[in-house]
């Protein structure tokens, strides 16, 4: 017993309702209360009611390779903070339940809860490949049978090199969080184009990548899928119109917590589809909108039509689906430089082996 | 003493309890209403008696947890009034009386108003000092100071925030 007032499972639902900083100011009121609120069941619940109320913060890298986060995005007066993680960072690769992937400038792939900020090294798996050989797609995401996160790499090997073999098959390695073991799951029938700042998006509980069957005669791009749970592969449709030809030019991300095609193929500017009802085909929606811009990565909505997205130059703008404009997003006061992001929640999970 | 609910005089048609306070006060509540609370329910299920008594809610909390029993139970109010009265309902009252109303709530199982007051306690907790909530939830504070202040700066991250009240 915590306290002589109320029984414990009331406090937990209470204390499970507080953001997460206010929990990390309680966990000091007694010795009883530290273990109380650290618990990992205290934890879910507490998860559970954040992802409740859906509220979005963004993760983003700066020009200077340092990590900000913005807690809410408003018309005028968005405001970011410097996270005090100290390295050079990279690349954003995605967030799960508040645990953001990153690389940093040495390819090391790094698991950081933005809100606490403890951060774990995720050790190269013992049967990757060679680095300045391979091309690799990390991804990460939550495995609900066994309770664990997961990071995901597909890497193929491609040598240029007579005497050495390539390997073009697309390999599946797949680190657990919570026992710290690499598992190659085998080749996956579905491969990946190696793109800047195109990673495995998880949703629904599998990570997905845009993929292209080209074993037919009549090639098409597809959406494959790994279920993170069942370890299996599938393949969701791609929109309809989606043309095989420059491949390169598309992108799969997640917004609003659903898929999302970006293609920057066309001049006339960018198409965006949404998968509005998970792995129903007739629910992609299409916006067109004329933004002359080759990169272009969808971060999360501001109400119903407007979308915050990175762009080349680098910058975040805010795109209006609905009447076509663009703005740039004013965040400290100045238009915002960033070359990366992604939303996460807030959140107590540890990334650490073993929860600890 | 024999207190009716809220919705006025009980038409023939409709069944009714008697529910006791633990000190003493009797409220005559529509069956309709009382079976929201899922003790309520069982206890009716199981037993003829129209009298339930409860041992560990007061006067005051009880009559409070009838009036939002007796609103839920009305099928004349549109969900909409049904929220804006949760929310009329917990706003401006006590902690200490909010603290009672979610453990009566416990006791009598009504799932939806235990969610309410719990969220408000929350929203009332969220820009409070510790030690205020040590106060409120009669919490002894084990750690000597120096034990504290090493807590506090291991969790340097939950700190880095301002803009507290303490009262």
């Amino acid at each position: 017993m915590v306290t002589s007032d109320l029984p414990e499972e009331i406090l937990i639902d209470i204390f499970s309702r507080l953001p997460t900083k206010s929990v990390g100011k309680c966990r000091c009121l007694a010795k009883t209360w530290r273990t109380l609120l650290s618990t990992p069941s205290f934890i879910k619940s507490h998860l559970a009611r954040t992802r409740k109320t859906r509220q979005e913060n963004l993760i983003l890298i700066t020009h200077s390779q340092s990590i900000h986060s913005i807690a809410n995005i408003k018309d005028d007066d968005t405001v970011s903070r410097e996270l005090e993680l100290p390295d050079l960072w990279a690349e954003v690769v995605g967030s799960c339940d508040g645990l953001v992937l990153f690389i940093n400038v040495d390819d090391e792939v790094i698991l950081v809860n933005p809100i606490t900020l403890q951060q774990a090294k995720i050790p190269t798996s013992p049967l990757a490949f060679e680095r300045s050989e391979s091309f690799t797609m990390h991804a990460i995401g939550y495995d609900s049978l066994r309770d664990d996160y997961k990071v995901v790499v597909l890497s193929y090997l491609e040598t240029y090199n007579g005497s050495r073999p390539s390997y073009l098959d697309t390999f599946v390695d797949v680190y657990s969080v919570k026992t710290g073991v690499w598992k190659r799951i085998g080749i996956s029938p579905y491969p990946f184009a190696d793109l800047d700042f195109a990673y495995g998006v998880f949703v629904n509980e599998a990570i997905h990548w845009l993929s292209m069957n080209s074993k037919l005669d009549c090639p098409y791009v597809l959406i494959a899928a790994f279920d993170l749970a069942n370890e299996v592969f599938f393949e969701i449709p791609a929109p309809r119109g989606i043309d095989v030809g420059k491949f390169l030019f598309k992108k799969l991300v997640v917004l609003g917590g659903c898929l999302c095609v970006v293609d920057t193929s066309s001049y006339s500017g960018v198409d965006v589809w949404i998968m509005k009802e998970y792995n129903v085909s007739e629910s992609w929606t299409k916006f067109s909108m004329y933004f002359d811009q080759c990169m272009f990565k969808p971060l999360c909505f501001i109400g119903d039509d407007e979308v915050v997205s990175v762009v080349e130059g680098p910058c975040l703008v805010v795109l209006n689906f609905k009447d076509g404009t663009s703005r740039d997003l004013v965040v400290n006061g100045v238009p915002a430089l960033f070359t990366d992001g992604c939303i996460f929640v807030e959140s107590l999970v540890s990334p650490a082996f073993c929860g600890n | 003493m024999v207190t009716t609910d809220e919705k006025g005089p009980l038409t023939a048609k409709k069944k009714s309890v008697i529910i006791r306070s633990c000190d003493g006060d009797e409220f005559l509540v529509s069956e309709s209403a009382a079976v929201l609370s899922t003790s309520l329910k069982k206890i009716l299920e199981e037993k003829e008696d129209r009298l339930i008594h409860l041992s560990d809610i007061d006067n005051k909390t009880l009559a409070m947890v009838i009036a939002y029993l007796s609103t839920h139970a009305d099928d004349g109010l549109s969900d909409d009034l049904k929220r804006s009265f949760d929310q009329e309902f917990v706003s401006g009252k006590e902690f200490d009386v909010l603290k009672y109303l979610v453990l009566a709530t416990d006791t009598l199982q009504v799932t939806c108003l235990c969610y309410t007051v719990a969220k408000k306690m929350a929203d009332i907790m969220k820009n409070k000092l510790v030690e205020w909530v040590r106060r409120e939830f009669d919490i002894q504070n084990d750690y000597t100071p120096e034990a504290e202040a090493e807590i506090r700066r291991l969790d340097a991250w939950a700190w880095d925030d301002r803009q507290l009240e303490d009262d």
